[in-house]
């Protein structure tokens, strides 16, 4: 394949991540995303998987067998823990701002400068190599691909790795450092990482599937044959036993720590986290990952010893893919770049963090001339960043990188590891000092450097000392990694235990203990450490240097909005304002920096350790009351918004009548408008014609017609409400009255040709009813039927039955029908008229409120149901055969009514 | 020269008002345009720049305030005039369509001569 072919290739992949972080930092993660919050989170923790995952693995797998696993293991093990822990620190992380591992042991161990610097180098010492492994792995696996093997030396100008390197610097200072506060959500870059993790597990599975059951027939035939040709397949296929097994235990502790520890998993964990429910789905979905990225690795490892011409063991994956045509062997490219790329991102983000925080802004400090600072914070934190890029590629273009991918991985592992006795001692143990930090942490890079660094670099140096590095204890069954796990971890953790016994805290040092120690405790509840109060506009000004003056009105004007304070009135900053500064400025320059910056200001008085802790019960205790207070407070709010809903409800029962008169007379207007517009266009208009004489004249009518009908509506239902209304009751047979009722809207039904079924019983019942007010009800319903009915081939249905001791009455219509909301509304006075949104009524709009009135009277119900066919209006009533029981069941309501009302 | 008619645009959902008020303004010599409702006449406003509208306020879905406010606030329509024509006959009712920007208020049953002077020296004011 021609380099000028891969290199658009990685190009546009280059592009492609350009594009995605663009997108979700402008349009935000769409619908399906945004719900899924917990799973790009757990995947862009698979930036674990780097490059040395990628190609590594199967080099390892090649060379060792199993023992890749552990470091796959390590955290998978560690998953409960890592919850756990990782749940506090984003606490911690959010309470403090906190941006990075070094910014976060600054904190805990009293704020202090030193601290985060050595934290600082020991991670850049640590994790850079590590980065020039990734590039490396970039170069390198371009060269396979290109001219089938590694290149020895590659011309600076012509190093792919080198032009990654620039790309990658532009993508993590544009998505990564964009912003002065580190702890802003990066959504765009987040989003990145987690698509390549998905792209890089693809690739993986791709290749593995292909080996698998492409070039072989199926794993089986694979491990068949591999164990007939390979003469050491038995030690591939199981973890080493003795001095490897000890090495193996080892790795798991040490890639369980380092799970927690590197720079780039704290970044993704703890910084970029925006919901701590996402740790629940990353606990499984995590593991998960790790489980099918290494699926295939040990059948991938087999498949490539099998092979006639041997590639670089690292390269395996890329050799066997080729053996499938290029398209896959670019996708395998492509995923290791993936791979690699996200670690670069990650890391060197972290990285220039915690170089800039922790070594580079303190001195610039030191040196200030200038008023403003915000602008050269930024750039700051753009220029570590370089400067870790170039650092890392330095690394790899001089230092031959003669050693596997895997081994510089774990030496980097092992470094990094020496941050654990400090930082969970420190979230666990209130007694942990900053000194116990200091000589832990000293003490196991020291140990670290004696026994991996000093001898790949003097290996004859290292015979003529006193203690051999490679194996302290001169015990022959240590390899020397074990060697250099066991010995810096325990010198590490017995320094930092002692010296913390025997050393005694600093005031500071005790508040941040027991801060972080008890976090849950205090959580929201930011104590105060110092008695203060600052000059309002000097520590306007203090920020303003930082943050810039529009990002300071913003966030003192949200501050002010929220807590209601006028800062003209009281120019006077209490100690709650200056530890929301000091946060203010922890965002952009660190915790070290910021409390030497805000101590420039202000006037303290440092509280002593039970003066702090007796106010941060005191401060529980008024949360407590505070609790009981508003949960009182709600009952009462309760009983309040009761007592008014039943105030409202007696004043809408005099308002009723008045709404009454005015929506009647409202709905007299109307037609009487119409009327008098047009006699008087009759009267005044000379030149009408007959034809428009006529037209008018009987729209007047029509008009008159209708002021009839709601004049007689009203008139009706004011009888009802007012108890007037006499019943004439008869005994009558029901289906007769619903066939006087069809018979009297006849005309209608045929000329707008509406198909009626009618299914009613000829031996009902009969019972005693007001024969008018019935048909009355029966016709309201018809005609509403008809009205509403389907326009092209109306339908309606008519029944009449009994249930029981009542009978009842469905009208159905094939009609549009009406929502669930208007089905006991409807029944409403001018509901209709209020409420139709595409025809005006021809109705008054109180015919079915008439209705209800008249079943009322009848003792019965009637209500409307939508129906798979349509409308369905129904009433029932009860049956009586004598006058007497329908009297005696009449007053018997009125009485319960009475009682009720 | 003759000059232009002006335009004046209905708003009502009572069809035989609309139809009324629409056969005295065209036999008046205007360009009548008419809506059923508030939509359709916001609709009309679009494209149509009306000398004057004659505005019911209760309607279904958009009301005869709702249009009001439109009018008020689209630049285009700086010139036209607004008279209320509404059952709603309350004195608060009336102060509130007067303080809506309407140049005038008739309540329903109104007498059509007083309209159409009304409306006459509206425009001949303008």
């Amino acid at each position: 394949m021609s380099s000028a072919v891969l290199i658009s290739i990685s190009l546009g992949y280059v592009a492609l991540l350009f594009a995605v972080a663009f997108a979700v930092e402008k349009w935000g993660r769409s619908g399906w995303l945004q719900q899924r919050s917990g799973l790009v989170y757990a995947l862009s923790l698979a930036v674990y998987c780097t490059a040395w995952t990628f190609y590594g693995s199967v080099g390892r797998a090649s060379l060792e067998g199993l023992d890749f696993l552990a470091i796959y293991f390590g955290p998978t093990l560690m998953m409960p823990f890592w919850s756990l822990l990782v749940r506090k620190m984003v606490r911690l992380a959010k309470d403090n701002s906190i941006t990075s591992v070094a910014d976060f042991l600054a904190a805990r161990y009293g704020k202090q400068q030193g601290i985060g610097t050595l934290v600082a180098l020991v991670l850049v010492l640590g994790i850079v190599p590590y980065i020039s492994l990734q590039i490396k792995a970039i170069t390198d696996s371009f060269m396979v691909l290109t001219t089938g093997q590694i290149a020895r030396d590659v011309v600076w100008y012509s190093d792919p790795g080198l032009l990654t390197t620039i790309f990658l610097f532009l993508f993590t200072i544009l998505y990564g450092a964009r912003y002065l506060h580190g702890n802003r959500p990066k959504k765009g870059m987040v989003t990145v990482i987690a698509f390549e993790s998905l792209f890089k597990l693809t690739a993986f599975l791709a290749v593995g599937i292909f080996v698998s059951f492409s070039l072989y027939r199926s794993p089986a035939d694979l491990f068949q044959q591999a164990a007939e040709v390979l003469p050491n397949f038995d030690d591939l296929i199981t973890v080493s036993s003795g001095k490897g097994l000890t090495d193996w235990f080892l790795l798991l502790l040490i890639s369980g720590l380092a799970v927690v520890l590197l720079p780039r998993q704290f970044q993704m964990a703890v910084v970029e986290n925006t919901n701590e429910q996402d740790l629940k789905t990353a606990q499984w979905v995590f593991p998960l990952y790790l489980l099918l990225i290494n699926l295939f690795v040990l059948p991938v490892a087999l498949a490539g010893l099998l092979l006639p011409e041997s590639l670089p063991a690292d390269y395996t994956i890329l050799g066997l893919s080729l053996e499938s045509g290029s398209g896959l062997a670019v996708w395998v490219y492509l995923g290791g770049f993936s791979a690699a790329t996200s670690m670069i991102i990650v890391s060197t983000l972290a990285l220039g963090n915690m170089l800039s925080n922790n070594i580079l802004l303190p001195i610039l400090i030191q040196l200030r001339k200038e008023k403003s600072m915000h602008k050269r914070i930024v750039w700051t934190k753009r220029i570590s960043i370089g400067v870790v890029l170039l650092l890392a590629y330095l690394y790899y273009h001089n230092l031959a990188l003669s050693e596997t991918l895997l081994s510089i991985g774990i030496i980097s592992f092992i470094a990094v590891a020496q941050l654990a006795p400090a930082l969970i001692g420190g979230i666990y143990w209130k007694n942990a000092t900053s000194k116990g930090a200091w000589a832990g942490i000293l003490g196991g890079i020291f140990i670290w450097f004696y026994t991996l660094i000093l001898p790949a670099f003097a290996s004859d140096l290292g015979n003529s000392l006193w203690i051999t590095p490679t194996n302290i204890a001169q015990i022959q069954e240590l390899t020397p990694t074990s060697n250099a796990i066991i010995f810096s971890l325990l010198v590490n953790f017995g320094l930092f235990a002692g010296v913390s016994l025997y050393s005694s805290p600093s005031a500071s040092e005790k508040t941040q203990g027991e801060l972080f120690v008890d976090v849950f405790k205090f959580t929201n509840e930011q104590p105060n450490r110092y008695i203060s109060s600052a000059h309002f506009p000097s520590l306007k000004s203090l920020l303003i240097q930082f943050l810039g003056g529009k990002r300071t009105e913003e966030v003192l004007d949200r501050y002010a909005r929220m807590h209601q304070i006028d800062w003209k009135v009281n120019p006077q900053a209490d100690s709650r304002v200056i530890a929301y500064a000091e946060r203010l400025l922890t965002e952009a320059i660190g915790p070290a920096s910021a409390r030497i910056m805000i101590a420039s200001v202000v006037q303290e008085e440092v509280l002593s350790m039970q003066e702090v802790v007796s106010m941060l019960q005191e401060s529980q205790e008024v949360l407590q009351l505070n609790k009981q207070l508003k949960s009182q407070s709600m009952q009462l709010q309760k009983l309040t918004s009761d007592l008014q809903l039943a105030n409202e409800q007696m004043k809408a029962m005099g308002l009723l009548k008045d709404d009454f008169l005015y929506t009647v007379t409202h709905e007299l207007r109307t037609p009487l408008t119409s009327i008098r517009a047009q006699a008087e266009i009759l009267l005044d208009t000379d030149d009408i014609t007959d034809e428009e004489r006529n037209f008018f004249l009987s729209t007047i009518v029509k008009d008159c017609e209708r002021l009839t009908r709601l004049i007689t509506d009203v008139l009706d239902l004011e009888k009802f409400e007012s108890g007037n209304q006499k019943m004439q009751l008869t005994f009558e047979q029901l289906p007769e009255l619903v066939q006087e009722a069809i018979d009297s809207t006849q005309n209608l039904i045929k000329t707008k040709s509406i198909e009626l079924q009618v299914d009613m019983p000829k031996d009902l019942p009969k019972t005693y009813l007001d024969r008018d007010r019935i048909i009355q009800v029966l016709v309201n319903l018809l005609s509403n039927a008809i009205k509403f009915c389907d326009t092209e081939s109306g339908k309606i249905g008519i029944s009449v039955y009994q249930i029981n001791n009542k009978l009842k009455v469905n009208v159905l219509d094939n009609g549009q029908g009406i929502s669930p909301d208007q089905e006991t509304r409807i029944f409403e006075k001018f509901y209709q008229a209020q409420n139709q949104l595409r025809l005006k009524p021809t109705g008054t709009g109180l015919g079915l409120a008439i209705c209800k009135n008249i079943i009322t009277h009848h003792l019965g119900s009637i209500y409307v149901k939508r129906v798979s066919e349509g409308t369905r209006f129904s009433f029932e009533i009860p049956i009586f055969n004598s006058l007497q029981h329908f009297i005696k069941a009449y007053e018997n309501t009125l009485q319960k009514d009475f009682d009720r009302g | 020269m003759k000059t232009p008619s002006k335009k004046i645009l209905i708003v009502d959902d009572e069809p035989n008002i609309l139809m009324s008020l629409d056969f005295l303004f065209r036999k008046k010599g205007f360009d009548v345009f008419i809506a059923r409702n508030g939509s359709e006449a916001i609709q009309i406003l679009n494209s149509e720049i009306p000398d004057l509208v004659l505005l019911d306020i209760m309607m279904p879905d958009v009301d005869g305030y709702e249009v009001c406010v439109y009018i008020k606030e689209k630049e285009t329509l700086k010139a036209t005039k607004v008279i209320f024509l509404s059952a709603k006959s309350k004195k608060t009712d009336i102060e509130k369509g007067i303080a809506m920007g309407a140049d005038l208020y008739l309540t329903k049953p109104f007498s059509t001569r007083e309209l159409t002077s009304e409306v006459e020296r509206l425009l001949t004011h303008a």
